[in-house]
Protein backbone atom coordinates (compact mmCIF):
# COMPACT_ATOMS: atom_id res chain seq x y z
CA UNK A 1 0.00 0.00 0.00
CA UNK A 2 1.47 3.35 -0.99
CA UNK A 3 2.09 6.09 1.55
CA UNK A 4 -0.35 8.30 -0.32
CA UNK A 5 -3.14 5.73 -0.02
CA UNK A 6 -2.43 5.34 3.67
CA UNK A 7 -2.84 9.09 4.11
CA UNK A 8 -6.11 9.07 2.22
CA UNK A 9 -7.39 6.31 4.51
CA UNK A 10 -6.37 8.22 7.61
CA UNK A 11 -7.94 11.47 6.47
CA UNK A 12 -11.17 9.71 5.41
CA UNK A 13 -11.29 7.84 8.71
CA UNK A 14 -10.78 10.98 10.79
CA UNK A 15 -13.41 12.84 8.76
CA UNK A 16 -15.97 10.11 9.35
CA UNK A 17 -15.05 10.00 13.05
CA UNK A 18 -15.57 13.75 13.33
CA UNK A 19 -18.96 13.54 11.60
CA UNK A 20 -20.12 10.69 13.82
CA UNK A 21 -18.96 12.25 17.09
CA UNK A 22 -20.30 15.71 16.15
CA UNK A 23 -23.76 14.16 15.78
CA UNK A 24 -23.86 13.48 19.52
CA UNK A 25 -22.73 16.97 20.49
CA UNK A 26 -25.26 18.82 18.40
CA UNK A 27 -25.92 22.09 20.20
CA UNK A 28 -29.05 23.79 18.97
CA UNK A 29 -29.66 27.45 19.74
CA UNK A 30 -30.60 28.13 23.36
CA UNK A 31 -34.19 27.04 23.84
CA UNK A 32 -36.58 29.62 25.24
CA UNK A 33 -39.51 28.22 27.20
CA UNK A 34 -43.11 29.30 26.95
CA UNK A 35 -44.58 31.83 24.52
CA UNK A 36 -41.22 33.56 23.96
CA UNK A 37 -40.05 30.40 22.13
CA UNK A 38 -42.49 31.14 19.30
CA UNK A 39 -40.83 34.39 18.19
CA UNK A 40 -40.16 34.26 14.46
CA UNK A 41 -42.63 31.44 13.80
CA UNK A 42 -45.91 31.69 11.91
CA UNK A 43 -48.75 32.35 14.36
CA UNK A 44 -51.20 29.42 14.41
CA UNK A 45 -54.87 30.31 14.18
CA UNK A 46 -58.05 28.41 15.04
CA UNK A 47 -61.65 29.13 14.22
CA UNK A 48 -63.66 29.49 17.44
CA UNK A 49 -66.74 31.39 18.58
CA UNK A 50 -66.41 35.02 19.51
CA UNK A 51 -68.12 36.93 22.29
CA UNK A 52 -70.55 38.48 19.82
CA UNK A 53 -71.76 35.00 18.84
CA UNK A 54 -70.06 34.83 15.42
CA UNK A 55 -67.15 32.62 14.34
CA UNK A 56 -63.75 34.27 14.63
CA UNK A 57 -60.04 33.54 14.56
CA UNK A 58 -56.67 35.20 14.84
CA UNK A 59 -56.23 34.85 11.06
CA UNK A 60 -59.02 37.32 10.32
CA UNK A 61 -56.81 40.10 11.74
CA UNK A 62 -53.97 39.47 9.26
CA UNK A 63 -52.65 42.85 8.07
CA UNK A 64 -52.89 44.31 11.58
CA UNK A 65 -50.43 44.31 14.43
CA UNK A 66 -52.19 41.91 16.78
CA UNK A 67 -51.75 42.10 20.54
CA UNK A 68 -53.28 38.74 21.51
CA UNK A 69 -54.04 38.31 25.19
CA UNK A 70 -55.00 34.93 26.68
CA UNK A 71 -57.07 35.33 29.81
CA UNK A 72 -59.72 33.80 32.09
CA UNK A 73 -62.21 35.36 34.50
CA UNK A 74 -60.85 33.48 37.55
CA UNK A 75 -57.34 34.85 37.02
CA UNK A 76 -56.61 37.87 39.30
CA UNK A 77 -53.62 39.19 37.26
CA UNK A 78 -55.82 39.09 34.13
CA UNK A 79 -58.39 41.28 35.88
CA UNK A 80 -55.65 43.72 36.93
CA UNK A 81 -54.27 43.93 33.40
CA UNK A 82 -57.59 44.46 31.61
CA UNK A 83 -58.04 48.23 32.18
CA UNK A 84 -54.58 48.86 30.71
CA UNK A 85 -55.36 46.58 27.76
CA UNK A 86 -58.59 48.50 27.07
CA UNK A 87 -56.73 51.82 27.33
CA UNK A 88 -54.01 50.54 25.00
CA UNK A 89 -56.63 49.35 22.50
CA UNK A 90 -58.35 52.74 22.53
CA UNK A 91 -55.08 54.59 22.06
CA UNK A 92 -53.55 52.42 19.33
CA UNK A 93 -56.55 51.15 17.36
CA UNK A 94 -56.12 54.01 14.89
CA UNK A 95 -52.50 52.91 14.30
CA UNK A 96 -53.46 49.47 13.00
CA UNK A 97 -53.01 47.73 16.37
CA UNK A 98 -55.72 45.25 17.38
CA UNK A 99 -56.05 43.90 20.88
CA UNK A 100 -57.55 40.43 20.64
CA UNK A 101 -58.67 38.78 23.88
CA UNK A 102 -58.83 34.99 23.86
CA UNK A 103 -60.72 33.57 26.80
CA UNK A 104 -59.38 30.19 27.88
CA UNK A 105 -61.90 27.46 28.50
CA UNK A 106 -64.93 29.39 29.72
CA UNK A 107 -68.51 29.77 28.58
CA UNK A 108 -69.74 32.91 26.82
CA UNK A 109 -71.84 33.80 29.86
CA UNK A 110 -68.83 33.93 32.21
CA UNK A 111 -66.62 35.72 29.70
CA UNK A 112 -69.29 38.30 28.89
CA UNK A 113 -69.99 39.03 32.56
CA UNK A 114 -66.26 39.62 33.09
CA UNK A 115 -65.88 41.80 29.97
CA UNK A 116 -68.96 43.87 30.82
CA UNK A 117 -67.85 44.44 34.41
CA UNK A 118 -64.53 45.87 33.18
CA UNK A 119 -65.86 47.82 30.19
CA UNK A 120 -63.92 45.82 27.59
CA UNK A 121 -64.62 46.75 23.97
CA UNK A 122 -61.88 44.95 22.09
CA UNK A 123 -62.77 41.71 20.26
CA UNK A 124 -62.82 38.55 22.38
CA UNK A 125 -62.65 34.93 21.17
CA UNK A 126 -63.99 32.05 23.26
CA UNK A 127 -61.47 29.21 23.15
CA UNK A 128 -63.37 26.55 25.10
CA UNK A 129 -60.95 23.81 24.07
CA UNK A 130 -57.92 25.92 25.07
CA UNK A 131 -56.28 25.39 21.69
CA UNK A 132 -54.62 28.81 21.67
CA UNK A 133 -53.32 28.21 25.19
CA UNK A 134 -51.75 24.92 24.18
CA UNK A 135 -50.20 25.99 20.91
CA UNK A 136 -48.84 29.26 22.29
CA UNK A 137 -47.22 27.35 25.18
CA UNK A 138 -48.84 29.45 27.89
CA UNK A 139 -47.05 28.92 31.20
CA UNK A 140 -49.85 30.65 33.05
CA UNK A 141 -52.40 33.43 32.60
CA UNK A 142 -52.35 36.06 31.33
CA UNK A 143 -50.15 35.34 28.32
CA UNK A 144 -49.61 37.89 25.57
CA UNK A 145 -48.40 37.31 22.03
CA UNK A 146 -47.48 40.15 19.68
CA UNK A 147 -47.98 39.24 16.00
CA UNK A 148 -46.86 41.31 13.04
CA UNK A 149 -49.12 42.15 10.06
CA UNK A 150 -47.69 39.20 8.11
CA UNK A 151 -48.84 36.78 10.80
CA UNK A 152 -45.41 36.11 12.32
CA UNK A 153 -44.96 36.02 16.10
CA UNK A 154 -42.86 39.00 17.16
CA UNK A 155 -42.72 38.41 20.91
CA UNK A 156 -44.39 36.41 23.67
CA UNK A 157 -44.92 37.44 27.28
CA UNK A 158 -45.77 35.39 30.33
CA UNK A 159 -47.65 37.32 33.02
CA UNK A 160 -49.39 40.70 33.15
CA UNK A 161 -48.01 43.75 31.32
CA UNK A 162 -48.27 47.41 32.26
CA UNK A 163 -49.48 50.02 29.77
CA UNK A 164 -45.90 51.17 29.15
CA UNK A 165 -44.76 47.60 28.49
CA UNK A 166 -47.61 47.17 25.98
CA UNK A 167 -46.53 50.30 24.14
CA UNK A 168 -42.89 49.19 24.17
CA UNK A 169 -43.88 45.77 22.80
CA UNK A 170 -45.50 47.16 19.64
CA UNK A 171 -43.14 50.13 19.11
CA UNK A 172 -40.63 48.20 16.93
CA UNK A 173 -43.46 47.04 14.66
CA UNK A 174 -44.89 50.55 14.39
CA UNK A 175 -41.43 51.85 13.43
CA UNK A 176 -41.07 49.16 10.79
CA UNK A 177 -44.22 50.26 8.93
CA UNK B 1 -7.23 -14.14 5.82
CA UNK B 2 -10.30 -15.99 7.12
CA UNK B 3 -9.83 -14.78 10.67
CA UNK B 4 -9.39 -11.19 9.45
CA UNK B 5 -12.64 -11.44 7.50
CA UNK B 6 -14.42 -13.09 10.43
CA UNK B 7 -13.30 -10.50 13.00
CA UNK B 8 -14.14 -7.51 10.78
CA UNK B 9 -17.47 -9.10 9.79
CA UNK B 10 -18.36 -9.77 13.42
CA UNK B 11 -17.86 -6.08 14.27
CA UNK B 12 -20.02 -5.04 11.31
CA UNK B 13 -22.81 -7.45 12.27
CA UNK B 14 -22.76 -6.32 15.95
CA UNK B 15 -23.24 -2.72 14.83
CA UNK B 16 -25.81 -3.50 12.13
CA UNK B 17 -27.93 -5.23 14.79
CA UNK B 18 -28.16 -1.88 16.62
CA UNK B 19 -29.86 -0.41 13.58
CA UNK B 20 -32.20 -3.35 13.00
CA UNK B 21 -33.31 -3.79 16.64
CA UNK B 22 -32.68 -0.36 18.11
CA UNK B 23 -33.05 0.75 21.70
CA UNK B 24 -31.70 -2.32 23.55
CA UNK B 25 -29.82 -1.45 26.73
CA UNK B 26 -27.06 -3.93 25.90
CA UNK B 27 -25.73 -1.65 23.14
CA UNK B 28 -24.67 0.86 25.75
CA UNK B 29 -22.85 -1.69 27.92
CA UNK B 30 -19.09 -1.28 27.99
CA UNK B 31 -18.43 -4.96 27.24
CA UNK B 32 -20.53 -4.87 24.07
CA UNK B 33 -18.57 -1.96 22.68
CA UNK B 34 -15.29 -3.50 23.91
CA UNK B 35 -16.04 -6.63 21.83
CA UNK B 36 -16.66 -4.49 18.73
CA UNK B 37 -13.40 -2.59 19.31
CA UNK B 38 -11.50 -5.80 20.05
CA UNK B 39 -12.77 -7.39 16.82
CA UNK B 40 -11.41 -4.48 14.81
CA UNK B 41 -8.11 -4.53 16.73
CA UNK B 42 -7.77 -8.26 16.07
CA UNK B 43 -8.57 -7.76 12.36
CA UNK B 44 -5.89 -5.06 12.23
CA UNK B 45 -3.43 -7.45 13.84
CA UNK B 46 -4.31 -10.13 11.29
CA UNK B 47 -3.80 -7.64 8.47
CA UNK B 48 -0.24 -7.04 9.59
CA UNK B 49 0.37 -10.79 9.31
CA UNK B 50 -1.30 -10.85 5.87
CA UNK B 51 0.95 -8.01 4.71
CA UNK B 52 3.97 -10.18 5.36
CA UNK B 53 2.54 -13.45 3.93
CA UNK B 54 0.39 -12.16 1.01
CA UNK B 55 1.45 -8.59 0.19
CA UNK B 56 -0.74 -8.59 -2.94
CA UNK B 57 -3.87 -8.73 -0.78
CA UNK B 58 -2.97 -5.86 1.54
CA UNK B 59 -4.77 -3.09 -0.41
CA UNK B 60 -8.07 -4.97 -0.55
CA UNK B 61 -7.77 -6.00 3.11
CA UNK B 62 -7.09 -2.41 4.11
CA UNK B 63 -10.21 -1.28 2.26
CA UNK B 64 -12.26 -3.97 3.99
CA UNK B 65 -10.85 -2.98 7.34
CA UNK B 66 -11.49 0.71 6.72
CA UNK B 67 -15.17 -0.06 6.04
CA UNK B 68 -15.44 -2.23 9.13
CA UNK B 69 -13.64 0.43 11.16
CA UNK B 70 -16.08 3.12 10.04
CA UNK B 71 -19.05 0.92 10.94
CA UNK B 72 -17.50 -0.04 14.29
CA UNK B 73 -16.73 3.56 15.13
CA UNK B 74 -20.30 4.60 14.35
CA UNK B 75 -21.57 1.79 16.60
CA UNK B 76 -19.22 2.51 19.50
CA UNK B 77 -19.89 6.25 19.32
CA UNK B 78 -23.62 5.56 19.45
CA UNK B 79 -23.23 3.08 22.30
CA UNK B 80 -20.95 5.19 24.44
CA UNK B 81 -21.84 8.78 23.53
CA UNK B 82 -25.52 8.46 22.62
CA UNK B 83 -28.15 9.13 25.30
CA UNK B 84 -30.29 6.29 26.64
CA UNK B 85 -33.65 5.50 25.06
CA UNK B 86 -36.46 7.78 26.18
CA UNK B 87 -40.03 8.63 25.28
CA UNK B 88 -41.24 12.16 24.59
CA UNK B 89 -44.85 12.71 25.60
CA UNK B 90 -46.74 15.77 24.39
CA UNK B 91 -50.31 17.01 24.50
CA UNK B 92 -52.16 17.57 21.21
CA UNK B 93 -51.20 21.06 20.02
CA UNK B 94 -48.06 21.31 22.12
CA UNK B 95 -44.40 21.63 21.15
CA UNK B 96 -41.93 19.75 23.32
CA UNK B 97 -38.21 20.52 23.26
CA UNK B 98 -35.83 17.57 23.50
CA UNK B 99 -32.28 18.52 24.40
CA UNK B 100 -30.82 15.23 23.12
CA UNK B 101 -32.34 15.74 19.68
CA UNK B 102 -31.37 19.41 19.71
CA UNK B 103 -34.86 20.29 18.49
CA UNK B 104 -38.57 20.30 19.22
CA UNK B 105 -41.29 17.77 18.56
CA UNK B 106 -44.53 19.31 17.37
CA UNK B 107 -47.57 17.30 18.44
CA UNK B 108 -50.59 18.12 16.24
CA UNK B 109 -54.20 18.44 17.26
CA UNK B 110 -56.34 15.42 16.63
CA UNK B 111 -59.08 15.90 14.04
CA UNK B 112 -61.02 16.39 17.21
CA UNK B 113 -59.77 15.78 20.72
CA UNK B 114 -63.00 13.88 21.13
CA UNK B 115 -62.35 11.49 18.24
CA UNK B 116 -61.47 7.99 19.44
CA UNK B 117 -58.23 6.86 17.84
CA UNK B 118 -56.28 9.44 15.94
CA UNK B 119 -53.76 8.87 13.20
CA UNK B 120 -51.43 11.84 13.34
CA UNK B 121 -47.94 12.73 12.19
CA UNK B 122 -45.56 14.31 14.68
CA UNK B 123 -42.93 16.70 13.29
CA UNK B 124 -39.35 17.19 14.44
CA UNK B 125 -38.06 20.74 13.95
CA UNK B 126 -34.39 21.56 14.36
CA UNK B 127 -32.70 24.86 13.66
CA UNK B 128 -30.95 24.79 10.29
CA UNK B 129 -32.31 21.36 9.38
CA UNK B 130 -35.18 20.09 7.27
CA UNK B 131 -38.35 19.32 9.22
CA UNK B 132 -38.78 15.57 9.70
CA UNK B 133 -42.27 14.02 9.77
CA UNK B 134 -42.74 10.98 12.00
CA UNK B 135 -45.86 9.14 10.76
CA UNK B 136 -47.46 6.12 12.47
CA UNK B 137 -45.77 2.75 11.91
CA UNK B 138 -42.63 4.22 10.34
CA UNK B 139 -39.13 4.69 11.72
CA UNK B 140 -37.26 7.88 11.03
CA UNK B 141 -33.46 8.06 11.04
CA UNK B 142 -32.24 11.46 12.17
CA UNK B 143 -28.46 11.75 12.55
CA UNK B 144 -27.51 9.40 15.37
CA UNK B 145 -31.11 8.75 16.41
CA UNK B 146 -34.04 6.60 15.41
CA UNK B 147 -37.53 7.92 16.17
CA UNK B 148 -40.91 6.23 16.01
CA UNK B 149 -44.41 6.64 17.36
CA UNK B 150 -45.77 4.66 20.30
CA UNK B 151 -49.52 5.10 20.82
CA UNK B 152 -50.82 5.68 24.34
CA UNK B 153 -54.16 6.45 25.92
CA UNK B 154 -54.98 10.05 26.79
CA UNK B 155 -58.13 11.49 28.33
CA UNK B 156 -59.86 14.61 27.07
CA UNK B 157 -61.71 16.20 29.98
CA UNK B 158 -64.48 18.77 29.90
CA UNK B 159 -65.75 20.44 33.10
CA UNK B 160 -68.93 22.42 33.70
CA UNK B 161 -70.31 23.96 36.88
CA UNK B 162 -73.81 23.34 38.27
CA UNK B 163 -75.20 26.10 36.00
CA UNK B 164 -73.72 24.49 32.90
CA UNK B 165 -70.87 26.99 32.48
CA UNK B 166 -67.81 25.53 30.80
CA UNK B 167 -64.74 25.96 33.05
CA UNK B 168 -61.02 26.30 32.37
CA UNK B 169 -58.79 23.29 33.04
CA UNK B 170 -55.17 23.83 34.02
CA UNK B 171 -52.36 21.36 34.60
CA UNK B 172 -49.89 23.21 36.84
CA UNK B 173 -47.68 20.18 37.36
CA UNK B 174 -47.53 19.08 33.73
CA UNK B 175 -45.58 20.35 30.73
CA UNK B 176 -48.62 21.97 29.09
CA UNK B 177 -50.35 24.32 31.51
CA UNK B 178 -53.51 25.05 29.53
CA UNK B 179 -54.56 21.65 28.22
CA UNK B 180 -57.80 19.74 28.72
CA UNK B 181 -56.01 16.60 27.53
CA UNK B 182 -54.57 14.47 30.33
CA UNK B 183 -51.49 12.54 29.20
CA UNK B 184 -51.79 9.97 32.00
CA UNK B 185 -48.01 9.74 32.20
CA UNK B 186 -47.86 8.43 35.79
CA UNK B 187 -49.08 5.12 37.14
CA UNK B 188 -50.37 3.83 40.44
CA UNK B 189 -51.72 0.57 41.83
CA UNK B 190 -55.39 0.28 42.79
CA UNK B 191 -56.89 -3.03 43.95
CA UNK B 192 -53.90 -4.87 42.51
CA UNK B 193 -54.25 -3.20 39.11
CA UNK B 194 -51.53 -0.93 37.73
CA UNK B 195 -53.34 2.02 36.20
CA UNK B 196 -52.25 5.32 34.63
CA UNK B 197 -53.22 8.50 36.44
CA UNK B 198 -52.97 12.26 36.13
CA UNK B 199 -54.36 15.35 37.80
CA UNK B 200 -55.66 18.78 36.88
CA UNK B 201 -57.07 21.91 38.48
CA UNK B 202 -60.31 23.81 37.96
CA UNK B 203 -59.27 27.24 39.25
CA UNK B 204 -62.68 28.89 38.78
CA UNK B 205 -64.16 26.38 41.25
CA UNK B 206 -61.01 26.11 43.40
CA UNK B 207 -60.92 22.35 42.84
CA UNK B 208 -58.19 19.78 42.25
CA UNK B 209 -59.11 16.61 40.38
CA UNK B 210 -57.23 13.32 40.18
CA UNK B 211 -58.04 11.07 37.23
CA UNK B 212 -57.31 7.33 37.00
CA UNK B 213 -57.75 5.48 33.72
CA UNK B 214 -59.10 1.93 33.59
CA UNK B 215 -58.90 -0.20 30.45
CA UNK B 216 -61.93 -2.20 29.31
CA UNK B 217 -60.66 -5.30 31.15
CA UNK B 218 -59.88 -3.36 34.34
CA UNK B 219 -63.17 -1.45 34.20
CA UNK B 220 -65.05 -4.76 33.99
CA UNK B 221 -63.71 -5.66 37.45
CA UNK B 222 -65.01 -2.47 39.06
CA UNK B 223 -68.73 -3.38 39.20
CA UNK B 224 -69.56 0.30 38.81
CA UNK B 225 -73.01 1.77 39.18
CA UNK B 226 -74.23 2.81 36.62
CA UNK B 227 -72.61 -0.02 34.64
CA UNK B 228 -69.80 0.88 32.24
CA UNK B 229 -71.20 -1.14 29.32
CA UNK B 230 -67.87 -2.70 28.35
CA UNK B 231 -66.16 0.67 27.91
CA UNK B 232 -62.90 1.96 29.35
CA UNK B 233 -63.52 4.40 32.20
CA UNK B 234 -62.01 7.20 34.23
CA UNK B 235 -62.24 7.48 37.99
CA UNK B 236 -62.30 11.09 39.20
CA UNK B 237 -61.52 12.25 42.74
CA UNK B 238 -62.48 15.88 43.31
CA UNK B 239 -60.89 17.71 46.23
CA UNK B 240 -60.54 21.25 47.51
CA UNK B 241 -57.43 23.25 46.78
CA UNK B 242 -56.27 22.06 50.23
CA UNK B 243 -56.52 18.45 48.94
CA UNK B 244 -59.57 17.53 51.05
CA UNK B 245 -61.74 15.09 49.07
CA UNK B 246 -65.30 16.41 48.94
CA UNK B 247 -68.38 14.42 49.98
CA UNK B 248 -69.53 12.63 46.82
CA UNK B 249 -66.21 13.66 45.32
CA UNK B 250 -65.26 10.25 43.92
CA UNK B 251 -66.97 8.77 40.90
CA UNK B 252 -66.34 6.77 37.79
CA UNK B 253 -67.24 7.90 34.27
CA UNK B 254 -67.40 5.64 31.21
CA UNK B 255 -65.67 6.78 28.02
CA UNK B 256 -67.77 9.45 26.31
CA UNK B 257 -70.16 10.10 29.17
CA UNK B 258 -70.62 12.79 31.82
CA UNK B 259 -71.33 12.69 35.53
CA UNK B 260 -71.66 15.13 38.39
CA UNK B 261 -68.89 14.51 40.93
CA UNK B 262 -68.09 16.78 43.87
CA UNK B 263 -70.12 19.65 42.40
CA UNK B 264 -68.48 19.48 38.98
CA UNK B 265 -69.97 17.99 35.84
CA UNK B 266 -67.13 15.96 34.35
CA UNK B 267 -66.99 14.49 30.85
CA UNK B 268 -64.22 12.05 29.87
CA UNK B 269 -63.29 11.01 26.34
CA UNK B 270 -60.50 8.51 25.91
CA UNK B 271 -58.36 8.68 22.79
CA UNK B 272 -55.20 7.11 21.47
CA UNK B 273 -52.39 9.58 20.87
CA UNK B 274 -48.73 9.01 19.97
CA UNK B 275 -45.68 9.58 22.09
CA UNK B 276 -42.29 9.55 20.38
CA UNK B 277 -39.63 6.98 21.25
CA UNK B 278 -36.09 8.36 20.85
CA UNK B 279 -33.16 5.94 20.76
CA UNK B 280 -29.59 6.59 19.77
CA UNK B 281 -28.31 4.41 16.95
CA UNK B 282 -25.31 4.39 14.64
CA UNK B 283 -25.57 7.22 12.15
CA UNK B 284 -27.54 5.78 9.22
CA UNK B 285 -25.51 7.67 6.61
CA UNK B 286 -22.11 6.75 8.07
CA UNK B 287 -23.19 3.15 8.60
CA UNK B 288 -24.10 2.68 4.94
CA UNK B 289 -20.90 4.34 3.74
CA UNK B 290 -18.93 2.00 6.00
CA UNK B 291 -20.91 -1.02 4.81
CA UNK B 292 -20.33 -0.08 1.17
CA UNK B 293 -16.56 0.25 1.74
CA UNK B 294 -16.53 -3.03 3.67
CA UNK B 295 -18.36 -4.86 0.87
CA UNK B 296 -16.14 -3.30 -1.81
CA UNK B 297 -13.07 -4.42 0.14
CA UNK B 298 -14.50 -7.93 0.59
CA UNK B 299 -15.26 -8.29 -3.12
CA UNK B 300 -11.84 -6.94 -4.10
CA UNK B 301 -10.16 -9.26 -1.63
CA UNK B 302 -12.03 -12.26 -3.10
CA UNK B 303 -11.07 -11.29 -6.66
CA UNK B 304 -7.40 -10.75 -5.75
CA UNK B 305 -7.37 -14.01 -3.77
CA UNK B 306 -8.77 -15.96 -6.75
CA UNK B 307 -6.29 -14.30 -9.06
CA UNK B 308 -3.57 -15.70 -6.80
CA UNK B 309 -2.22 -12.36 -5.65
Amino acid sequence: MTKRLTWIYWVAGLLVAAIVVAGYFRNGPPHAAGPAALAGHRAPSFEVRSLDGKQGSLAQYRGHIVFMNLWASWCPPCRLEMPDLQRFYAAYRSRNVIVLGVNQGESARRARAFADSLGIHFPVLLDEDQQYGRVYAALGLPTTIVIDPAGIVERGFDGPLTYDQMVAAVRPLLRRK
Amino acid sequence: MGSLLFAAGAAVVMVAIQEIWPGRAVYQYGWYNAIVAASIAYALFRMQALRRSRPGLTGAAALLLLGAGVVAFAGIASGLLGPGPHTVVGAPGSTVHDADLGGSLVFPFLQSDHAGTGSVTVDLRRAGAVQVAIPPNRRRYVGGFILWQRPRSVVHVSVRDARGNHLTITQPTNSVFLSPVLLMAQSTTIAGMTVPFDSFAVPAAARQVKAVLFSVQQAAQLHANPPLDGLPAVLFAVSTSGDQVLPGGIGIVADGSSRSIGGLNLTAKIASYPSIVVVSAPSFFVLWIGMAIFLAGTVRLAIRYRAGA
